[in-house]
């Protein structure tokens, strides 16, 4: 998580002295950074290690079979240079980062950007880091790594937000099913140098860190959220669409969690709207003005490539599976008390304003001690899929609307969008998953420590 | 052993089940292109994959300086030509570089103009129009498969 935050800082960092007109010598770049970890040590941050209770077999079982298909990817991925599947590499964002690391800034290529077919709107989240380890160590290879380095940040991701939420075996084994889900493979070592493993990253800290806030109504989670989708909207087009879904579920839980959103929208998602307008950056023109429902039934039907095992193995059928099982694992455990599920009535309505329980906690420390959150599937966790919904329903909106051919747009964009909501839809199983196992095993921060106030402004 | 660790080894060895062909498959391949690329230099690997149309960039790189503006002159297939027009800028960059679809446009935009014969083009090519358009300039390269004039 801490990768994925520096990365997107890191970026913006290029982006301002770009702007400002700062060299990007590598001192200047790294300066802040040594500045900011000599002022943390100084302050006694130390690395903080807690040795682990030792590991039962499954849990062994599930990091041996992690390793499996990074073991086999990764020399691939290194020993092969920028080739011809690699076309959005070269043609779009690591093209932008040659451009930029050889210009030293953006506005030059910006300027010129009308003369290349490099798609000049995408946002520069991966384009500046690549330029960065451009000019770090002046190799092709180092910027296309830019991909399988997101692809271990989006393994720790995960199974920081599973642990988070589910028990340790859960989580290990959860992420070890992700670690070796094919197109998700695909994505982060033979399509290494595209921005769809960055994205994927920040969708699942976006979605993980709402749903956490949702959940235990931590203040900080919702600072969190709403920053990493942020980073999504700053990676690619489609974290946009994420962004704005984030925002709004921010703000129709608590109107007041317009801090969080608006800072977001200034400091990631603004600037380069800005810049775009700034230098009449051409769009992606891919939307006609009209919607052509010819295209429905096509565009849901190619859904169902969601379900083939061997690109995305069981984990939109374990999504699947857990929707359809929602009412069931919603079912609080301790005793036969009351169910957590919203009934019949306004269950919209139910979804977004969380339950009670969570809400009063929530008021008090900023923290939800509520074990029914902690035994029963909450209503909050349909976030989890509802993003992953929201994110198709996106992509069959441009479907119907677009201009280009849909079987080649099918056949070019839906396995990646699949694969960059699949590590979502496997943390929405996760925690599903978790709600199968006996009670005893509860989550390990599913019941946080009463936490102090910060600065006398807890809500 | 508890029944829901039993459940969640029985799902991770249906997963890894399910996805053994893809491990065996990578793994022959990941084996195949160490055994073919493991020993070459980035350019050699990258001329593997791209023969003619990487040398035709790396000879044009060669031959004139960053701020040029080049005319590429292509004859080959109009599939490989927009695969170039978007190849050739990620190896030429900062150059400006145009296209020429018919050669008969030739030689009128940018300071300098290479001609790039691809290997296996076929298709209309007016030899003796680009001779007459060649003449008047300077040619500063002549490889096997591009000429560049200025």
């Amino acid at each position: 998580m801490r990768f994925a935050a520096g990365a997107g800082i890191l970026s913006f960092q290029m982006l301002a002295y770009s702007l400002l007109g700062i060299p990007w010598g590598l001192v200047w770049i790294l300066l802040p950074w040594a500045a900011a970890a000599a002022g943390a040590l100084r302050r006694g941050w130390r690395p903080r290690w807690t040795r682990p209770e030792p590991l039962t077999w499954i849990e062994w079982a599930a990091l041996a079979a992690a390793l499996a298909a990074p073991i086999l990817w990764l020399p691939y991925e290194r020993v092969m240079p920028l080739s011809n599947r690699g076309w959005d590499a070269w043609a779009i964002w690591l093209f932008k980062a040659k451009a930029f690391a050889a210009d030293g800034q953006v506005q030059s290529f910006l300027a010129r950007a009308g003369e290349f077919n490099a798609q000049p709107s995408y946002p520069l989240l991966v384009p500046l880091l690549a330029a960065f380890l451009l000019r770090l160590t002046g190799s092709d290879q180092a910027a296309k790594a830019i991909s399988p380095l997101f692809f271990f940040a989006l393994l720790a991701a995960f199974y920081g937000l599973a642990r988070r939420f589910a028990s340790r075996p859960v989580a290990l084994v959860f992420t070890a099913m992700l670690a070796n889900l094919h197109m998700v493979n695909i994505a982060a070592f033979e399509l290494a140098g595209y921005a769809d493993t960055t994205l994927s990253v920040y969708l699942l800290l976006g979605a993980g860190y709402l749903y956490g806030w949702y959940r235990d109504g931590r203040t900080q989670d919702a600072w969190a959220a709403a920053g990493f989708a942020g980073l999504a909207a700053w990676t690619k087009n489609e974290g946009l669409f994420f962004f704005a879904a984030v925002a709004l579920l921010l703000l129709v839980r608590r109107p007041r969690a317009w801090a969080p959103a608006g800072a977001a929208a200034a400091l990631t998602v603004l600037p380069w709207i800005a810049i775009r307008h700034i230098y009449e950056l051409p769009g992606a023109d891919l939307w006609t003005g009209s919607v052509n429902w010819a295209n429905l039934w096509p565009g849901i039907r190619s859904f169902a490539q969601a379900f083939d095992l061997g690109r995305y193995n069981l984990t939109f059928w374990l999504l699947a599976a857990s929707l359809a099982a929602y009412r069931k694992l919603a079912q609080v455990r301790r005793g036969d008390r009351a169910a957590t599920a919203p009934s019949g009535r306004g269950s919209v309505t139910a979804f977004v304003s969380t339950s009670a329980p969570n809400r009063a906690a929530t008021k008090g420390s900023g923290c939800a001690a509520s074990d029914e959150l902690a035994l029963g599937l909450d209503r909050a966790w349909l976030l989890l899929p509802g993003l992953v919904l929201w994110q198709l329903a996106g992509l069959l909106g441009v479907y119907l609307g677009g201009r280009n051919d849909l079987t080649w747009w099918i056949g070019t964009s839906l396995d990646r969008i699949l694969a960059q909501v699949a590590p979502l839809a496997l943390l929405a199983a996760a925690v599903a998953a978790e709600r199968l196992k006996a009670p005893e095993a509860a989550p390990a921060q599913a019941t946080p420590p009463a936490r102090k106030p910060v600065r006398g402004k807890r809500r | 052993m508890t029944r829901p660790r039993l459940l969640l080894a029985a799902l991770l060895g249906v997963w890894m089940f399910l996805c053994r062909g893809n491990l065996e498959e990578q793994w022959s391949v990941t084996a195949e292109a160490r055994a073919k690329l493991g020993k070459l230099t980035w350019d050699e690997r990258t001329a593997i994959e791209w023969p003619a149309g990487f040398r035709a960039a790396q000879e044009i790189a060669r031959a004139t300086p960053p701020g040029a503006c080049v005319e590429v002159v292509a004859q080959t297939t109009p599939e490989k030509l927009a695969y170039y027009r978007a190849r050739f800028p990620y190896y030429l960059y900062p150059r400006r570089v145009r296209w020429a679809i018919r050669q008969n446009a030739a030689m009128e935009w940018c300071e300098y103009t290479a001609i790039f014969r691809d290997e296996g083009a076929s298709g209309p090519w007016e030899e003796a129009h680009l001779r007459d358009a060649a003449a008047q300039r300077k040619q500063v390269f002549a490889g096997e498969r591009v000429e560049i004039y200025r």
